[in-house]
Protein backbone atom coordinates (compact mmCIF):
# COMPACT_ATOMS: atom_id res chain seq x y z
CA UNK A 1 0.00 0.00 0.00
CA UNK A 2 1.11 3.55 -0.71
CA UNK A 3 2.80 5.36 2.14
CA UNK A 4 0.66 8.15 3.60
CA UNK A 5 2.93 11.05 2.97
CA UNK A 6 1.32 14.50 3.05
CA UNK A 7 -0.18 15.74 -0.18
CA UNK A 8 1.04 19.28 -0.53
CA UNK A 9 -1.65 21.92 -0.79
CA UNK A 10 -1.30 23.52 -4.20
CA UNK A 11 -1.26 27.26 -3.88
CA UNK A 12 -3.91 27.93 -6.45
CA UNK A 13 -6.49 25.65 -4.87
CA UNK A 14 -5.83 26.91 -1.38
CA UNK A 15 -5.41 30.62 -1.90
CA UNK A 16 -7.67 31.64 -4.77
CA UNK A 17 -10.80 31.84 -2.71
CA UNK A 18 -11.57 33.42 0.66
CA UNK A 19 -13.58 31.34 3.16
CA UNK A 20 -17.26 31.56 2.30
CA UNK A 21 -19.12 29.98 5.22
CA UNK A 22 -22.29 27.90 4.99
CA UNK A 23 -23.93 27.08 1.68
CA UNK A 24 -27.06 25.41 0.36
CA UNK A 25 -27.75 23.57 -2.88
CA UNK A 26 -29.87 25.54 -5.33
CA UNK A 27 -33.34 24.04 -5.55
CA UNK A 28 -35.89 25.77 -7.77
CA UNK A 29 -38.76 24.59 -5.59
CA UNK A 30 -37.58 26.35 -2.44
CA UNK A 31 -38.72 29.89 -1.54
CA UNK A 32 -36.50 32.47 -3.19
CA UNK A 33 -36.17 34.50 -0.01
CA UNK A 34 -34.48 31.55 1.73
CA UNK A 35 -31.42 32.22 -0.43
CA UNK A 36 -31.62 35.93 0.26
CA UNK A 37 -31.72 35.53 4.02
CA UNK A 38 -28.62 35.64 6.19
CA UNK A 39 -28.60 31.85 6.71
CA UNK A 40 -26.95 31.21 3.33
CA UNK A 41 -23.46 32.53 2.49
CA UNK A 42 -23.12 30.87 -0.89
CA UNK A 43 -25.04 28.57 -3.21
CA UNK A 44 -24.04 25.31 -4.84
CA UNK A 45 -25.56 25.00 -8.31
CA UNK A 46 -25.96 21.79 -10.28
CA UNK A 47 -25.87 23.09 -13.83
CA UNK A 48 -27.57 20.00 -15.27
CA UNK A 49 -30.79 21.04 -13.51
CA UNK A 50 -30.79 24.25 -15.58
CA UNK A 51 -30.27 22.53 -18.92
CA UNK A 52 -31.72 20.24 -21.56
CA UNK A 53 -30.06 17.89 -24.05
CA UNK A 54 -30.27 18.34 -27.80
CA UNK A 55 -29.38 15.89 -30.55
CA UNK A 56 -26.55 17.35 -32.63
CA UNK A 57 -25.86 15.05 -35.54
CA UNK A 58 -24.80 11.75 -33.99
CA UNK A 59 -23.90 13.29 -30.64
CA UNK A 60 -25.77 15.11 -27.91
CA UNK A 61 -25.27 18.73 -26.85
CA UNK A 62 -26.61 20.15 -23.60
CA UNK A 63 -28.02 23.67 -23.64
CA UNK A 64 -28.74 25.98 -20.76
CA UNK A 65 -32.46 26.77 -20.48
CA UNK A 66 -32.68 30.54 -20.26
CA UNK A 67 -35.70 30.86 -18.00
CA UNK A 68 -34.36 28.29 -15.52
CA UNK A 69 -31.02 30.08 -15.50
CA UNK A 70 -32.66 33.44 -14.94
CA UNK A 71 -34.78 32.06 -12.11
CA UNK A 72 -31.69 30.65 -10.42
CA UNK A 73 -29.78 33.92 -10.81
CA UNK A 74 -32.71 35.84 -9.45
CA UNK A 75 -32.96 33.52 -6.44
CA UNK A 76 -29.23 33.64 -5.68
CA UNK A 77 -28.89 37.39 -6.15
CA UNK A 78 -25.35 38.51 -5.41
CA UNK A 79 -24.37 35.39 -3.47
CA UNK A 80 -21.21 33.65 -4.67
CA UNK A 81 -21.82 30.32 -6.36
CA UNK A 82 -19.93 27.08 -6.77
CA UNK A 83 -20.86 24.28 -9.16
CA UNK A 84 -21.48 20.65 -8.28
CA UNK A 85 -21.76 18.42 -11.34
CA UNK A 86 -23.48 15.05 -11.58
CA UNK A 87 -23.24 14.05 -15.24
CA UNK A 88 -19.54 14.14 -16.12
CA UNK A 89 -18.80 10.49 -15.27
CA UNK A 90 -15.15 11.38 -14.88
CA UNK A 91 -14.08 7.80 -14.21
CA UNK A 92 -15.71 6.10 -17.20
CA UNK A 93 -13.07 4.22 -19.16
CA UNK A 94 -15.36 4.27 -22.20
CA UNK A 95 -15.29 8.07 -22.28
CA UNK A 96 -16.55 10.96 -20.21
CA UNK A 97 -19.37 13.36 -20.95
CA UNK A 98 -17.92 15.94 -23.37
CA UNK A 99 -21.31 17.62 -23.69
CA UNK A 100 -21.27 18.39 -19.98
CA UNK A 101 -17.85 20.02 -20.30
CA UNK A 102 -19.16 22.27 -23.07
CA UNK A 103 -22.23 23.08 -20.99
CA UNK A 104 -20.03 24.02 -18.06
CA UNK A 105 -18.00 26.35 -20.27
CA UNK A 106 -21.16 28.04 -21.49
CA UNK A 107 -22.40 28.37 -17.92
CA UNK A 108 -19.11 29.84 -16.75
CA UNK A 109 -19.35 32.55 -19.41
CA UNK A 110 -22.81 33.51 -18.21
CA UNK A 111 -22.43 33.01 -14.46
CA UNK A 112 -18.85 32.67 -13.16
CA UNK A 113 -18.31 30.29 -10.25
CA UNK A 114 -15.57 30.10 -7.63
CA UNK A 115 -14.89 26.38 -7.99
CA UNK A 116 -16.58 23.27 -9.30
CA UNK A 117 -16.72 19.66 -8.30
CA UNK A 118 -17.61 16.20 -9.52
CA UNK A 119 -18.14 12.77 -8.00
CA UNK A 120 -15.23 10.35 -8.12
CA UNK A 121 -16.97 7.51 -9.90
CA UNK A 122 -18.57 6.43 -13.16
CA UNK A 123 -22.10 6.09 -14.46
CA UNK A 124 -21.63 5.07 -18.09
CA UNK A 125 -20.12 2.00 -19.73
CA UNK A 126 -19.62 0.57 -23.19
CA UNK A 127 -22.36 -1.81 -24.33
CA UNK A 128 -21.78 -4.97 -26.38
CA UNK A 129 -21.38 -2.82 -29.51
CA UNK A 130 -18.98 -0.35 -27.94
CA UNK A 131 -21.63 2.36 -27.64
CA UNK A 132 -21.53 4.39 -24.42
CA UNK A 133 -24.69 3.80 -22.39
CA UNK A 134 -25.87 5.09 -19.04
CA UNK A 135 -25.99 2.64 -16.15
CA UNK A 136 -28.65 4.55 -14.25
CA UNK A 137 -26.77 4.98 -10.98
CA UNK A 138 -23.27 6.24 -10.11
CA UNK A 139 -20.81 3.50 -9.19
CA UNK A 140 -17.45 3.61 -7.39
CA UNK A 141 -14.11 3.27 -9.11
CA UNK A 142 -11.85 0.39 -8.15
CA UNK A 143 -8.72 1.58 -6.33
CA UNK A 144 -6.33 0.71 -9.15
CA UNK A 145 -3.42 2.42 -10.88
CA UNK A 146 -5.40 2.59 -14.11
CA UNK A 147 -8.35 4.34 -12.49
CA UNK A 148 -6.04 6.78 -10.73
CA UNK A 149 -4.16 7.59 -13.93
CA UNK A 150 -7.36 8.12 -15.91
CA UNK A 151 -8.93 10.52 -13.43
CA UNK A 152 -5.64 12.32 -12.74
CA UNK A 153 -5.19 13.16 -16.42
CA UNK A 154 -8.80 14.26 -16.79
CA UNK A 155 -8.68 16.36 -13.63
CA UNK A 156 -5.58 18.17 -14.88
CA UNK A 157 -7.28 18.87 -18.16
CA UNK A 158 -10.38 20.22 -16.41
CA UNK A 159 -8.27 22.40 -14.14
CA UNK A 160 -6.58 23.98 -17.14
CA UNK A 161 -9.78 24.40 -19.13
CA UNK A 162 -11.82 26.38 -16.59
CA UNK A 163 -9.10 28.12 -14.62
CA UNK A 164 -10.80 27.71 -11.24
CA UNK A 165 -10.27 25.03 -8.58
CA UNK A 166 -11.67 21.61 -9.41
CA UNK A 167 -12.66 19.25 -6.59
CA UNK A 168 -13.42 15.55 -6.52
CA UNK A 169 -16.01 14.18 -4.11
CA UNK A 170 -15.53 10.92 -2.22
CA UNK A 171 -18.54 8.70 -3.00
CA UNK A 172 -20.76 6.57 -0.80
CA UNK A 173 -21.18 3.01 -2.03
CA UNK A 174 -22.44 -0.32 -0.80
CA UNK A 175 -20.01 -2.65 -2.60
CA UNK A 176 -17.50 -4.18 -0.25
CA UNK A 177 -15.03 -6.02 -2.44
CA UNK A 178 -13.77 -3.96 -5.37
CA UNK A 179 -10.66 -5.21 -7.15
CA UNK A 180 -7.68 -3.17 -5.92
CA UNK A 181 -4.00 -2.63 -6.68
CA UNK A 182 -1.83 -2.97 -3.59
CA UNK A 183 -0.08 0.27 -4.50
CA UNK A 184 -3.38 2.19 -4.17
CA UNK A 185 -5.08 0.21 -1.43
CA UNK A 186 -8.58 1.58 -0.97
CA UNK A 187 -10.82 4.51 -1.89
CA UNK A 188 -8.85 6.89 0.33
CA UNK A 189 -5.68 5.75 -1.42
CA UNK A 190 -7.34 6.34 -4.79
CA UNK A 191 -8.31 9.90 -3.87
CA UNK A 192 -4.84 10.54 -2.50
CA UNK A 193 -3.16 9.23 -5.66
CA UNK A 194 -5.32 11.45 -7.87
CA UNK A 195 -4.73 14.55 -5.74
CA UNK A 196 -0.99 13.88 -5.79
CA UNK A 197 -0.95 13.73 -9.56
CA UNK A 198 -3.24 16.65 -10.30
CA UNK A 199 -3.85 20.13 -8.99
CA UNK A 200 -7.36 19.39 -7.90
CA UNK A 201 -8.77 19.55 -4.40
CA UNK A 202 -11.21 17.39 -2.51
CA UNK A 203 -14.86 17.87 -1.73
CA UNK A 204 -15.09 15.80 1.43
CA UNK A 205 -18.63 14.52 1.83
CA UNK A 206 -18.91 13.67 5.50
CA UNK A 207 -22.21 11.87 5.07
CA UNK A 208 -20.62 9.63 2.47
CA UNK A 209 -17.81 8.84 4.91
CA UNK A 210 -20.43 8.08 7.55
CA UNK A 211 -22.39 5.82 5.17
CA UNK A 212 -19.32 3.84 4.22
CA UNK A 213 -18.17 3.60 7.83
CA UNK A 214 -21.55 2.26 8.96
CA UNK A 215 -22.00 -0.11 6.04
CA UNK A 216 -18.42 -1.36 5.74
CA UNK A 217 -17.81 -1.27 9.48
CA UNK A 218 -14.82 1.01 9.93
CA UNK A 219 -14.12 3.97 12.16
CA UNK A 220 -15.03 7.21 10.35
CA UNK A 221 -12.73 9.37 12.48
CA UNK A 222 -9.74 7.13 11.75
CA UNK A 223 -10.64 7.24 8.06
CA UNK A 224 -10.68 11.04 8.13
CA UNK A 225 -7.27 11.02 9.82
CA UNK A 226 -5.92 9.12 6.78
CA UNK A 227 -7.30 11.62 4.26
CA UNK A 228 -5.28 14.44 2.68
CA UNK A 229 -7.18 17.07 4.68
CA UNK A 230 -4.95 19.93 3.55
CA UNK A 231 -6.49 19.45 0.08
CA UNK A 232 -10.08 19.64 1.24
CA UNK A 233 -11.76 22.81 -0.05
CA UNK A 234 -15.42 22.03 0.57
CA UNK A 235 -17.39 19.85 2.98
CA UNK A 236 -20.80 18.29 2.37
CA UNK A 237 -23.22 17.34 5.09
CA UNK A 238 -26.48 15.48 4.48
CA UNK A 239 -28.87 12.93 5.89
CA UNK A 240 -29.94 9.46 4.84
CA UNK A 241 -32.08 6.53 5.87
CA UNK A 242 -31.98 2.77 6.51
CA UNK A 243 -32.79 0.32 3.71
CA UNK A 244 -32.26 -3.43 3.89
CA UNK A 245 -29.73 -3.12 6.67
CA UNK A 246 -27.71 -0.35 4.97
CA UNK A 247 -27.53 3.33 5.83
CA UNK A 248 -28.15 4.93 2.44
CA UNK A 249 -27.01 8.25 1.05
CA UNK A 250 -30.59 9.20 0.32
CA UNK A 251 -30.44 12.92 1.18
CA UNK A 252 -33.93 12.53 2.56
CA UNK A 253 -33.58 13.51 6.22
CA UNK A 254 -31.87 15.77 8.71
CA UNK A 255 -28.13 15.45 9.33
CA UNK A 256 -27.38 12.58 11.77
CA UNK A 257 -25.69 13.49 15.03
CA UNK A 258 -22.65 11.43 14.02
CA UNK A 259 -22.18 13.58 10.91
CA UNK A 260 -22.30 16.74 13.01
CA UNK A 261 -19.57 15.14 15.16
CA UNK A 262 -17.55 14.45 12.01
CA UNK A 263 -17.95 18.08 10.94
CA UNK A 264 -16.72 19.35 14.29
CA UNK A 265 -13.81 16.90 14.11
CA UNK A 266 -12.82 17.64 10.52
CA UNK A 267 -13.07 21.42 10.30
CA UNK A 268 -10.16 22.20 12.66
CA UNK A 269 -8.02 19.62 10.83
CA UNK A 270 -8.72 20.87 7.31
CA UNK A 271 -6.99 24.25 7.05
CA UNK A 272 -8.08 25.11 3.52
CA UNK A 273 -11.81 24.49 3.75
CA UNK A 274 -13.75 27.37 2.21
CA UNK A 275 -17.30 26.27 2.87
CA UNK A 276 -19.77 23.71 4.19
CA UNK A 277 -22.78 22.81 2.04
CA UNK A 278 -25.97 21.18 3.32
CA UNK A 279 -27.36 18.80 0.71
CA UNK A 280 -30.91 17.51 0.42
CA UNK A 281 -32.94 16.23 -2.50
CA UNK A 282 -35.51 18.80 -3.56
CA UNK A 283 -38.68 16.77 -2.88
CA UNK A 284 -37.48 16.06 0.65
CA UNK A 285 -36.42 19.68 1.19
CA UNK A 286 -39.91 20.81 0.19
CA UNK A 287 -41.47 18.12 2.41
CA UNK A 288 -39.36 18.90 5.48
CA UNK A 289 -39.81 22.63 5.04
CA UNK A 290 -37.96 25.85 5.51
CA UNK A 291 -37.71 25.69 9.31
CA UNK A 292 -35.82 22.39 9.18
CA UNK A 293 -33.46 23.66 6.47
CA UNK A 294 -32.74 26.82 8.41
CA UNK A 295 -32.12 24.81 11.57
CA UNK A 296 -29.58 22.60 9.78
CA UNK A 297 -27.85 25.63 8.29
CA UNK A 298 -27.73 27.32 11.69
CA UNK A 299 -26.23 24.18 13.24
CA UNK A 300 -23.56 24.08 10.52
CA UNK A 301 -22.86 27.77 11.05
CA UNK A 302 -22.36 27.33 14.79
CA UNK A 303 -19.70 24.66 14.15
CA UNK A 304 -18.13 26.70 11.36
CA UNK A 305 -17.87 29.83 13.49
CA UNK A 306 -16.60 27.91 16.49
CA UNK A 307 -13.81 26.47 14.37
CA UNK A 308 -13.00 29.84 12.80
CA UNK A 309 -12.83 31.45 16.24
CA UNK A 310 -10.47 28.69 17.37
CA UNK A 311 -8.11 29.45 14.50
CA UNK A 312 -7.93 33.18 15.22
CA UNK B 1 -8.73 -6.52 -15.01
CA UNK B 2 -8.86 -3.63 -17.43
CA UNK B 3 -10.90 -0.73 -16.06
CA UNK B 4 -13.27 -0.76 -19.05
CA UNK B 5 -14.00 -4.47 -18.58
CA UNK B 6 -14.56 -4.04 -14.86
CA UNK B 7 -16.96 -1.15 -15.44
CA UNK B 8 -18.91 -3.01 -18.12
CA UNK B 9 -19.16 -6.09 -15.93
CA UNK B 10 -20.17 -4.17 -12.81
CA UNK B 11 -22.63 -2.04 -14.77
CA UNK B 12 -24.31 -5.14 -16.15
CA UNK B 13 -24.33 -6.84 -12.77
CA UNK B 14 -26.18 -3.84 -11.38
CA UNK B 15 -28.60 -3.70 -14.29
CA UNK B 16 -29.41 -7.38 -14.77
CA UNK B 17 -31.44 -9.63 -12.55
CA UNK B 18 -29.57 -11.24 -9.63
CA UNK B 19 -27.74 -14.38 -10.68
CA UNK B 20 -27.39 -13.46 -14.35
CA UNK B 21 -23.86 -13.46 -15.71
CA UNK B 22 -22.62 -10.51 -17.74
CA UNK B 23 -21.48 -11.47 -21.22
CA UNK B 24 -17.88 -10.38 -21.18
CA UNK B 25 -14.61 -12.26 -21.50
CA UNK B 26 -12.88 -12.30 -18.16
CA UNK B 27 -9.93 -14.20 -16.79
CA UNK B 28 -10.64 -16.63 -14.00
CA UNK B 29 -9.16 -14.17 -11.48
CA UNK B 30 -11.34 -11.38 -12.82
CA UNK B 31 -14.38 -13.58 -12.76
CA UNK B 32 -13.56 -14.51 -9.19
CA UNK B 33 -13.39 -10.86 -8.12
CA UNK B 34 -16.83 -10.24 -9.59
CA UNK B 35 -18.23 -13.39 -8.05
CA UNK B 36 -17.26 -12.00 -4.66
CA UNK B 37 -19.52 -9.06 -5.44
CA UNK B 38 -22.41 -10.92 -6.99
CA UNK B 39 -23.95 -12.61 -3.96
CA UNK B 40 -23.34 -9.64 -1.68
CA UNK B 41 -26.08 -7.68 0.04
CA UNK B 42 -24.30 -4.51 -1.08
CA UNK B 43 -24.66 -5.41 -4.73
CA UNK B 44 -28.32 -6.28 -4.20
CA UNK B 45 -28.90 -2.89 -2.59
CA UNK B 46 -27.01 -1.10 -5.38
CA UNK B 47 -29.16 -2.90 -7.94
CA UNK B 48 -32.28 -1.98 -5.96
CA UNK B 49 -31.22 1.68 -5.88
CA UNK B 50 -30.53 1.59 -9.61
CA UNK B 51 -33.93 0.05 -10.27
CA UNK B 52 -35.69 2.52 -8.01
CA UNK B 53 -34.01 5.50 -9.67
CA UNK B 54 -34.81 4.16 -13.13
CA UNK B 55 -38.45 3.48 -12.21
CA UNK B 56 -38.73 6.99 -10.80
CA UNK B 57 -37.34 8.59 -13.95
CA UNK B 58 -39.58 6.50 -16.21
CA UNK B 59 -42.68 7.10 -14.09
CA UNK B 60 -42.11 10.87 -14.16
CA UNK B 61 -41.58 10.75 -17.92
CA UNK B 62 -44.94 9.06 -18.64
CA UNK B 63 -46.98 10.29 -15.69
CA UNK B 64 -50.24 10.92 -17.57
CA UNK B 65 -50.33 7.67 -19.52
CA UNK B 66 -49.28 5.50 -16.60
CA UNK B 67 -51.88 7.08 -14.36
CA UNK B 68 -54.57 6.15 -16.88
CA UNK B 69 -53.52 2.49 -17.06
CA UNK B 70 -54.74 -0.23 -14.72
CA UNK B 71 -52.18 -0.79 -11.94
CA UNK B 72 -51.21 -4.26 -13.19
CA UNK B 73 -50.54 -2.96 -16.72
CA UNK B 74 -48.61 0.00 -15.32
CA UNK B 75 -46.35 -2.23 -13.24
CA UNK B 76 -45.86 -4.73 -16.07
CA UNK B 77 -44.84 -2.01 -18.56
CA UNK B 78 -42.52 -0.33 -16.06
CA UNK B 79 -40.89 -3.66 -15.19
CA UNK B 80 -40.38 -4.56 -18.85
CA UNK B 81 -38.96 -1.12 -19.60
CA UNK B 82 -36.51 -1.23 -16.71
CA UNK B 83 -35.59 -4.79 -17.73
CA UNK B 84 -34.55 -3.37 -21.12
CA UNK B 85 -32.24 -0.83 -19.43
CA UNK B 86 -34.88 1.89 -19.62
CA UNK B 87 -35.07 4.74 -17.15
CA UNK B 88 -31.34 5.40 -17.17
CA UNK B 89 -31.44 8.83 -18.82
CA UNK B 90 -31.46 11.67 -16.35
CA UNK B 91 -32.87 13.98 -19.03
CA UNK B 92 -36.64 14.09 -18.85
CA UNK B 93 -37.48 14.67 -22.52
CA UNK B 94 -35.17 11.91 -23.77
CA UNK B 95 -36.61 9.44 -21.28
CA UNK B 96 -40.18 10.49 -22.08
CA UNK B 97 -39.69 10.06 -25.82
CA UNK B 98 -38.22 6.59 -25.43
CA UNK B 99 -40.55 5.26 -22.75
CA UNK B 100 -43.77 6.60 -24.25
CA UNK B 101 -42.77 5.12 -27.62
CA UNK B 102 -42.23 1.78 -25.86
CA UNK B 103 -45.62 2.01 -24.14
CA UNK B 104 -47.34 3.01 -27.38
CA UNK B 105 -46.26 -0.25 -29.00
CA UNK B 106 -48.06 -2.20 -26.27
CA UNK B 107 -51.37 -0.37 -26.51
CA UNK B 108 -54.21 -1.35 -28.85
CA UNK B 109 -54.62 0.57 -32.09
CA UNK B 110 -57.65 2.85 -32.34
CA UNK B 111 -57.91 3.18 -28.55
CA UNK B 112 -58.28 6.17 -26.30
CA UNK B 113 -55.35 5.10 -24.13
CA UNK B 114 -53.04 4.95 -27.13
CA UNK B 115 -54.17 8.42 -28.21
CA UNK B 116 -53.48 9.66 -24.69
CA UNK B 117 -50.00 8.15 -24.80
CA UNK B 118 -49.33 9.82 -28.15
CA UNK B 119 -50.71 13.11 -26.85
CA UNK B 120 -48.38 13.03 -23.84
CA UNK B 121 -45.37 12.29 -26.01
CA UNK B 122 -46.34 14.90 -28.62
CA UNK B 123 -46.82 17.58 -25.97
CA UNK B 124 -43.46 16.89 -24.32
CA UNK B 125 -41.82 16.74 -27.75
CA UNK B 126 -43.33 20.05 -28.88
CA UNK B 127 -42.43 21.71 -25.59
CA UNK B 128 -38.88 20.49 -25.96
CA UNK B 129 -38.78 21.82 -29.50
CA UNK B 130 -40.16 25.18 -28.39
CA UNK B 131 -37.36 25.46 -25.83
CA UNK B 132 -34.81 24.66 -28.50
CA UNK B 133 -36.28 27.19 -30.89
CA UNK B 134 -36.20 29.81 -28.16
CA UNK B 135 -32.54 28.99 -27.62
CA UNK B 136 -31.79 29.26 -31.34
CA UNK B 137 -33.54 32.61 -31.60
CA UNK B 138 -31.47 33.97 -28.75
CA UNK B 139 -28.30 33.00 -30.60
CA UNK B 140 -26.44 34.93 -33.27
CA UNK B 141 -28.05 33.06 -36.14
CA UNK B 142 -31.58 31.72 -36.16
CA UNK B 143 -31.22 28.31 -37.73
CA UNK B 144 -34.97 27.83 -37.53
CA UNK B 145 -35.84 31.01 -39.40
CA UNK B 146 -38.09 30.61 -42.38
CA UNK B 147 -39.14 33.57 -44.40
CA UNK B 148 -42.48 33.26 -46.22
CA UNK B 149 -41.18 35.41 -49.00
CA UNK B 150 -38.51 32.87 -49.85
CA UNK B 151 -39.17 30.75 -52.87
CA UNK B 152 -39.44 27.08 -52.11
CA UNK B 153 -36.58 25.44 -53.95
CA UNK B 154 -37.62 22.39 -55.91
CA UNK B 155 -34.27 20.79 -55.09
CA UNK B 156 -34.94 20.94 -51.36
CA UNK B 157 -35.98 17.98 -49.27
CA UNK B 158 -38.87 18.01 -46.85
CA UNK B 159 -39.54 15.82 -43.83
CA UNK B 160 -41.41 15.71 -40.56
CA UNK B 161 -40.22 18.14 -37.92
CA UNK B 162 -38.20 16.48 -35.20
CA UNK B 163 -40.50 17.94 -32.53
CA UNK B 164 -43.81 17.39 -34.32
CA UNK B 165 -46.39 14.64 -34.37
CA UNK B 166 -49.83 13.86 -35.71
CA UNK B 167 -52.14 12.24 -33.18
CA UNK B 168 -55.39 10.57 -34.12
CA UNK B 169 -58.07 10.73 -31.46
CA UNK B 170 -61.06 8.40 -31.54
CA UNK B 171 -63.33 10.86 -29.81
CA UNK B 172 -63.45 14.59 -29.19
CA UNK B 173 -60.01 15.17 -27.57
CA UNK B 174 -61.47 17.62 -25.05
CA UNK B 175 -63.57 14.76 -23.62
CA UNK B 176 -60.66 12.39 -23.08
CA UNK B 177 -58.62 14.04 -20.32
CA UNK B 178 -61.59 14.54 -17.94
CA UNK B 179 -62.57 10.95 -18.60
CA UNK B 180 -59.12 9.64 -17.76
CA UNK B 181 -59.17 11.68 -14.56
CA UNK B 182 -62.43 9.97 -13.63
CA UNK B 183 -64.48 13.12 -14.00
CA UNK B 184 -66.59 11.76 -16.85
CA UNK B 185 -67.36 8.57 -18.71
CA UNK B 186 -64.96 7.57 -21.47
CA UNK B 187 -66.68 8.36 -24.78
CA UNK B 188 -67.26 5.49 -27.24
CA UNK B 189 -64.56 4.85 -29.84
CA UNK B 190 -65.60 6.69 -32.99
CA UNK B 191 -65.44 5.15 -36.43
CA UNK B 192 -63.40 8.05 -37.80
CA UNK B 193 -60.34 9.70 -36.27
CA UNK B 194 -60.00 13.32 -35.23
CA UNK B 195 -56.44 14.21 -36.27
CA UNK B 196 -54.54 16.83 -34.31
CA UNK B 197 -51.19 18.29 -35.31
CA UNK B 198 -48.59 18.96 -32.60
CA UNK B 199 -45.61 21.24 -33.22
CA UNK B 200 -43.44 23.71 -31.27
CA UNK B 201 -44.76 26.91 -32.83
CA UNK B 202 -48.46 26.13 -32.74
CA UNK B 203 -50.16 28.06 -29.97
CA UNK B 204 -50.79 25.58 -27.18
CA UNK B 205 -48.69 23.14 -29.22
CA UNK B 206 -51.66 21.61 -31.10
CA UNK B 207 -54.47 22.32 -33.54
CA UNK B 208 -56.78 20.26 -35.76
CA UNK B 209 -55.06 18.96 -38.90
CA UNK B 210 -56.68 19.33 -42.31
CA UNK B 211 -57.13 16.37 -44.65
CA UNK B 212 -54.36 17.77 -46.86
CA UNK B 213 -51.99 17.98 -43.88
CA UNK B 214 -52.82 14.45 -42.77
CA UNK B 215 -52.13 13.09 -46.25
CA UNK B 216 -48.87 15.02 -46.43
CA UNK B 217 -47.80 13.85 -42.97
CA UNK B 218 -48.42 10.22 -43.90
CA UNK B 219 -46.29 10.39 -47.03
CA UNK B 220 -43.40 11.94 -45.09
CA UNK B 221 -42.51 8.97 -42.93
CA UNK B 222 -39.16 9.40 -44.68
CA UNK B 223 -37.96 12.74 -46.13
CA UNK B 224 -38.76 13.23 -49.81
CA UNK B 225 -37.91 15.90 -52.36
CA UNK B 226 -40.01 19.02 -52.22
CA UNK B 227 -40.60 18.68 -55.95
CA UNK B 228 -42.30 15.33 -55.40
CA UNK B 229 -44.58 16.83 -52.76
CA UNK B 230 -45.55 19.74 -54.94
CA UNK B 231 -46.23 17.38 -57.85
CA UNK B 232 -48.83 15.63 -55.67
CA UNK B 233 -50.73 18.89 -55.49
CA UNK B 234 -49.82 20.02 -51.98
CA UNK B 235 -50.00 23.78 -51.93
CA UNK B 236 -46.82 25.78 -51.22
CA UNK B 237 -48.74 27.81 -48.63
CA UNK B 238 -49.52 24.62 -46.68
CA UNK B 239 -45.85 23.70 -46.66
CA UNK B 240 -44.84 27.20 -45.62
CA UNK B 241 -47.30 27.14 -42.73
CA UNK B 242 -46.18 23.72 -41.54
CA UNK B 243 -42.51 24.66 -41.73
CA UNK B 244 -43.17 27.87 -39.83
CA UNK B 245 -44.96 25.92 -37.12
CA UNK B 246 -42.12 23.41 -36.86
CA UNK B 247 -44.31 20.55 -38.10
CA UNK B 248 -42.11 20.08 -41.19
CA UNK B 249 -38.49 20.81 -41.84
CA UNK B 250 -36.73 21.60 -45.07
CA UNK B 251 -33.25 20.49 -45.99
CA UNK B 252 -31.31 22.32 -48.64
CA UNK B 253 -29.52 19.29 -49.99
CA UNK B 254 -31.88 16.45 -50.63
Amino acid sequence: MREHRPVSAPGRVASQVAPLGVGLSYMAGLPVDLYRSSVVDFVEVTVETLSRPRQQGTSVAIDLVSDKLEHARDACGALPIVVHGVELSIGSAAGWNEAYLDLLGDFQQRWPFLWHSEHLGFQTMADHHGKIVEIGVPLPLPPTEEAAALVTARSRSIRERYGVPFLLENPAHYLGHLPADASIGDDIGLMRAILEGSECGQLLDLHNVYCNAVNHRFNAFEAIDRMPLERVVELHIAGGSWHDGFWTDAHDSRVPESVWDLLAYTLPRAPNVKGVVFEMLEPHAVRLGRDVIEAELAHARSIWECCRAGRQ
Amino acid sequence: MALADFQAALGRLVQVAPGATPHIDLSSAEQASLERLEPSAGLRLTAAVQRSWCEGRAARAARLTLSALPIADRQRLLARWIGRSGGTSSFFAAEAEAFLTFIERHLPARSHIRALCQLERATIRAGDGAAEREQARAGPADAWAFHPSERLSATAGVGRGRYADLVEFWADPSMLIPAFYGEAELPPVASAATPMLFAPDIEGYCRPASAEEVALWRCLAEPVSLAAVLTRGVSPSTIRTLVREGALRLSTNY
